[in-house]
């Protein structure tokens, strides 16, 4: 959910591992800005669905893997519905409302790996329901307004990767971050799992 | 000993990683943050407090659970207790 930075990542790494089927939902429009760490969205891409884009693109790379997009907002009830068809989702997201709400859509034993990122740092956990925190607890209370949130390329591309690793991980039915909050800071290489409780 | 850890944003407003206090008897959140800071002899509760209330991005876990969901900035600590501060990323 969410095909900008992290979410870019994320697929690419899904589709070249073989996964068979890859949903993506979005409803941005390419915009200059996103050019430089968004990996899927070229010059030529500029004030196209991002949705539409990046299905020709991840299309076009193994030819192994079925894509379907949906060009909407996460927080519309259409979410519901697609999220049931998937064994489960990576928040890759760009705000804490959006994250809330996709959260409570989640069925028994479907994991949601979350992603943030931020400047050189990021975040990641883990979420199933009934079986974890929610995201909703861990971050209770949060609000971050409207503001453009600086995201470096290289934090883009570390935490994606790592996302990638984590959905796989649940794919195979080892998580290793159930409970756990993984902090990456590249400002002094340092991850930190944090437990939570 | 308590143990402060600074994460993402105030790791690098501080420059170092946290720190530990020794405590001679309970004492709530708020005031072992100010007592770091007097410790410290930098300031950084002002990225973390708006007039003795927590900011709504600040994440502040008590041995991995956040402190708004037990007594927020009055919940109290003691030695061998671990505090995790940090402002998560918000980008995707």
């Amino acid at each position: 959910m969410g095909i900008g930075g992290l979410g870019c990542v994320v697929s690419e790494i899904l589709v070249r591992l073989g996964v068979g089927k890859l949903v993506i939902a979005d409803n941005g429009i390419v915009e200059e800005s996103n050019l430089g760490r968004q990996s899927l969205y070229y010059v030529e891409d500029l004030d196209k669905k991002k949705t539409e884009v990046a299905k020709n693109k991840l299309e076009k790379m193994t030819g192994c893997t079925s894509i379907e997009e949906y060009f909407f907002d996460v927080r519309s009830k259409e979410t519901k519905k697609i999220i049931h068809s998937v064994n489960g989702i990576a928040d890759c997201l760009d705000n804490y409302e959006s994250r809330f709400a996709l959260e409570n859509y989640l069925y028994d034993n479907q994991f949601l790996v979350h992603g943030g990122v931020e400047r050189d740092f990021g975040q990641i956990t883990t979420i199933v329901k009934n079986k974890t925190l929610k995201l909703s607890d861990i971050y209770y209370n949060i609000k971050i307004y409207n503001e453009t949130i600086a995201v470096s390329p290289i934090s883009v591309f570390a935490i994606g990767s790592l996302m990638a690793q984590e959905v796989m991980n649940n794919i195979i039915g080892t998580p290793m971050l159930i409970n756990k909050l993984f902090i990456v800071e590249l400002s002094d290489f340092s991850f930190t799992t944090l437990e939570l409780k | 000993m308590i143990t402060i850890n600074f994460f993402t944003l105030l790791r690098l407003e501080m420059g170092i990683n946290g720190i530990e206090i020794h405590l001679n008897e309970p004492m709530k959140v708020g005031d072992v943050l100010m007592k770091s800071e007097k410790i410290l002899k930098k300031p950084f509760l002002y990225s973390l407090l708006d007039g003795g209330s927590l900011l709504d991005r600040t994440i502040i876990l008590l041995n991995g659970r956040n402190i708004r969901h037990i007594n927020s900035l009055n919940t109290l600590v003691k030695n061998g207790d671990r505090i995790d501060i940090f402002p998560p990323g918000g980008g995707g």
